[in-house]
């Protein structure tokens, strides 16, 4: 022991020393790779490559390279551009847009990609087979719902309108009245919902309700049928046009369509995998075909991925990687610890443990950025004494939001009492007032609790995870501090509080949303009173009325206005209690380029490259390679 | 003996039958769908999921189902990974585990043995205190904290070994000692204190009294009395060190099955819960028979009823 102890400092000094680090950066500043590959941490095993099925991070950031989609988000911009669409039309009533898509799209087997398989994808998103949690976001396109809820089709009715609506209401038999019924005039056909809690019921339902009307009960010659894609609007009109008319002009659907789920995806090989019984091996690095920059051509379970350069992209030429490697590494120290040795050149959005966080402040390679996510506690308002606002009020006013950003999270996030965020698509957030514990207790006494006094005994539940319970105990502590009134409060497993969020077995539950598209109607449209997220039972039916005007308004301006009313009437009800606005925090090497802060943390492969002066050591001026993306 | 075997066999399989039946039934009643998130899923979609893992039918025929599958060697899919099945996922993983886990025994076996055996045969000696404070540590510290340690030093501070990961023999000697440290430790205590208890007894005063070298009354006699202790301690933990540590995988970022044992449980991954108990189980049940099985040949006082 006595000889190996200086050894053993000795080589720690030396370690400690090496050139290879550099006082500004974490860890290593040169490249562990050749200069046309980059190595990335994925954050652990993708639950999903198919992209109708994307709906985590990790799925995303692994698929987002692959697949190209009609638009991209500008990586500096944050703004909708054309990408496999170069340019679109929009009719007169904002309704029906038409795309025009680049000609020299191929997939990676050579085959050309055209509008043709834009219109199966989409209709393959709706589809329930394909088991996307997404689909939703395609119920957009006019007959979507009707095709992905399982709706009977009638045609060979003429009038298409209430009175006609009616009419098939009072002639259905009495046990099938509950059907709600919607009509589409451009197709000539009526959808009838079904519904029924149990799906074998349903399914009798339906059959019994084609069986009714096919027997002749609505007229000799009107025919009932199960909803097929075939009426879903969206058209390839030759191989380079693609035709789709909304079920309102959304402006919001470019943007949209930016999502992974809304990516083109290869149906001859689909189908091919379809006929053979197992249609989820279409995404191995054996089968896979894609139509973006890189392409999965090998991985080992929960190692790594490797991408190779696709040359058949339509942008290869720009993309100045060939290879990237993506390492699977689930937790954050581990992530860390890779990251300092150069194992990887920028990790996934969880860094490293967030205790780290003034240590790696003082480093130039560890970003600090805005998100588009909200965090907030949700109100039961269905439940004593919950559903007086006042309360709610109350409970939202007391809470010091900048102390617990300040003293607890420390990485920059934004506290707020608002859902939208500001600049999110043009808006301006309405500031309401973040923290009044004077009035919070004016408020709750108004409510008949003067001082806290006979406050019931509420439970605030949350996720199990250390973050989640301080921020907890804080809220906890200021509630007693301002309002004299004390919560009991519960960290429950996460599927577990999820079974309780959906029966509404809470009172205050703290829960998340992240902006899907960057607009406010993300944020605001959860809260609809028909919306299967809003799980704090209140509704109200002038916020449904303003974003349903918000839908169809094209003016711009109007619309953020219309937003701007819709966040009023939120702020002052407060089913939801927002406490603060996410910021994103991740650790990127120096020499890794064409790589951007992102809103939505989604960083497209195609634009980076290395720095190759880094491999030298740091350079006289790092910053000489101006940092942009191509085009 | 071949008739103990035979029986004990049949025990392994009725014993497995249960572990199986109950391990679905917990599952099963534990609340919360491996399909829930934040967003609601819609409610076709749901049922297409529930339709593609045969979560539709009733209970008791999902049960027979399974047990049928199992038979035949079908775990099932797994519902977290969605392209892969629960016998790939076992069989990329375990292979990995039981590297390290054969490393970790080897590591704990030697140092436990003969720093056990060390120990006794130099009772009551600064050897003696000295070992048993060390294996008194190993015992104390959990790979929870060796592991980080062990980083620290042997990857980051001096850039011997890779911190984390999978690839080649460096990924697997951190994790090996992390793991096997404890074990040792166990072994070091249990050795000594077999071997005290035969060097106390008649037939070793007999062997000395005949006149026979110190080392050989120690390694022909004495060790082979330590041995039994630690076998019986080694077939359980041998089979949990097979099946793989959930710390020390999380920790070095291991591809092997250790984690799953809580992932998949927190995931609702059904299947793949299912499957990794079972191999757990058979690990157990066969390293027990085994170890009732070596008992006969290690001590003639033993047998097979």
């Amino acid at each position: 022991m006595k000889k190996i102890l200086p050894l053993l400092l000795l080589s720690l000094t030396i370690a400690c020393t090496k050139k290879d680090t550099h006082p500004d950066y974490y860890g290593t500043v040169i490249p562990k790779h050749p200069a046309d590959e980059m190595w990335t941490d994925a954050g652990g095993e993708p639950q999903y490559m198919d992209p109708a099925q994307v709906s985590d991070s990790v799925s995303q950031a692994l698929t987002d390279a692959m697949f190209v989609r009609l638009t991209e988000v500008h990586p500096i911009t944050q703004k909708p551009i054309g990408d496999f669409a170069t340019s679109w039309d929009l009719s007169q009533d904002g309704r029906e847009y038409t795309f025009h898509l680049r000609e020299d799209a191929k997939w990676s087997d050579g085959k050309p990609m055209t509008a043709h398989d834009v219109e199966y994808s989409w209709k393959r998103l709706l589809n329930p087979k394909t088991v996307s949690t997404y689909s939703q976001m395609a119920d957009i396109i006019q007959n979507g719902r009707a095709f992905r809820e399982g709706s009977v089709t009638v045609t060979g009715l003429k009038n298409f309108d209430a009175a006609e609506s009616k009419m098939i209401q009072d002639k259905l038999p009495a046990q099938l009245k509950d059907v709600e019924i919607t009509s589409d005039a451009r197709t000539k056909n009526y959808f009838l919902f079904v519904k029924d809690e149990d799906a074998q019921a349903k399914k009798d339902k339906k059959d019994q309700l084609i069986e009714e009307i096919n027997k002749g009960i609505l007229g000799s010659d009107i025919k009932a049928e199960p909803t097929t894609a075939n009426v879903v609007q969206v058209q390839a009109k030759d191989d380079y046009t693609l035709w789709v008319q909304l079920v309102s002009p959304a402006p919001y659907f470019v943007g949209m369509i930016s999502y992974m789920v809304f990516a083109p995806v290869p149906k001859h090989v689909i189908e091919k995998f379809e006929a053979q019984g197992r249609p989820e091996l279409w995404t191995r690095a054996e089968n896979i075909v894609v139509s973006g920059a890189f392409k999965l051509v090998e991985e080992e379970f929960k190692q790594y991925k490797i991408y190779q350069k696709n040359p058949l992209y339509f942008h290869a030429d720009k993309v100045r990687l060939n290879k990237v490697k993506a390492i699977m590494i689930e937790n954050a120290q581990p992530t860390m610890n890779a990251y300092k040795v150069g194992q990887h050149d920028w990790s996934s959005s969880e860094s490293y443990p967030s205790e780290y966080v003034d240590e790696m402040r003082k480093y130039k390679d560890t970003w600090f950025y805005p998100k588009t996510a909200v965090y907030y506690y949700q109100f039961n308002v269905e439940r004593k004494p919950l559903n007086d606002k006042r309360v709610r009020q109350a409970l939202s006013l007391a809470v010091d939001r900048k102390s617990i950003v300040d003293n607890i999270l420390k990485l920059g996030q934004i506290p707020s009492r608002d859902l939208v965020m500001e600049g999110l698509g043009g808006y301006k957030s309405i500031q309401s007032e973040v923290y009044n514990p004077a009035k919070a207790k004016q408020l709750l006494s108004e409510a008949g609790y003067p001082n806290g006094k006979d406050f019931p005994k509420i439970l605030v539940k949350f996720n199990t995870l250390e973050g989640h319970r301080k921020i907890a105990e804080a809220v906890q502590e200021m509630w007693k501090n301002n309002l004299n009134i004390h919560v009991e409060i519960t960290n429950m497993e996460w599927r577990t509080l999820i079974e309780d969020q959906n029966v509404h077995n809470f009172d205050i539950m703290r829960m998340a949303w992240v902006a899907d598209y960057l607009d406010p109607h993300t944020f605001l449209s959860v809260f609809l009173s028909h919306s299967t997220n809003n799980h704090t039972g209140w509704k109200n039916a002038k916020f449904d009325e303003l974003m349903d005007q918000s839908d169809y308004m094209r003016d711009p301006e109007a619309r953020l206005s219309l937003f701007q009313e819709a966040e009023h009437i939120l702020a002052d009800e407060q089913p939801i209690m927002p406490i603060y606005w996410y910021s994103g925090t991740k650790q990127v090497k120096p020499y890794v380029k064409g790589i951007f802060p992102s809103l939505q943390d989604k960083y497209n492969w195609k634009y980076m490259w290395i720095d190759e002066r880094w491999y030298k050591g740091v350079p006289e001026n790092p910053d000489a390679v101006p940092n942009v993306p191509w085009e | 003996m071949l008739f103990f075997i035979a029986k004990r066999l049949v025990g392994v399989v009725i014993t497995l039958f249960v572990i199986i039946t109950l391990s679905f039934l917990i599952i099963r009643i534990t609340p919360g769908s491996p399909f829930s998130q934040e967003r609601d899923v819609p409610v076709e979609v749901l049922e297409a999921l529930k339709a593609k893992y045969g979560f539709d039918k009733p209970l008791h025929k999902q049960y027979f189902q399974y047990i049928g599958n199992v038979v035949k060697g079908d775990l099932g899919l797994s519902i977290k990974y969605s392209n892969r099945t629960v016998n790939e996922i076992i069989k990329i993983s375990l292979p990995k585990t039981m590297q390290i886990g054969f490393l970790a025994l080897i590591w704990a076996i030697l140092v436990g043995f003969v720093g056990g055996a060390i120990a006794a045969v130099k009772q009551n000696t600064k050897w003696d205190y000295g070992l048993m404070s060390i294996a008194m540590c190993g015992i104390s510290i959990p790979p929870l904290v060796s592991g980080p340690l062990l980083i620290l030093v042997f990857a980051l501070a001096l850039p011997w070994f890779p911190t984390s990961g999978w690839g080649s023999w460096k990924h697997v000697v951190l994790p090996s000692i992390s793991l096997g440290s404890v074990y040792a430790a166990y072994i070091a205590r249990l050795t000594r204190g077999g071997m005290l208890e035969v060097i106390r007894s008649n037939y070793i005063r007999t062997a000395r009294a005949k006149g026979l070298s110190e080392k050989a009354v120690v390694v022909k006699h004495a060790l082979k009395g330590g041995i039994l202790p630690v076998v019986t301690f080694l077939g359980p933990a041998v089979a949990s060190i097979m099946v793989g540590s959930v710390v020390v995988e999380k920790i070095f970022n291991t591809p092997g099955m250790g984690p799953y044992f809580v992932d998949a449980a927190f995931n609702r991954d059904y299947f793949l819960l299912m499957g990794v108990v079972i191999v757990y189980a058979v690990f157990l049940l066969l390293l027990n028979l085994l170890v009732d099985i070596a008992y006969g040949f290690i001590d003639p006082r033993i047998r097979f009823e």
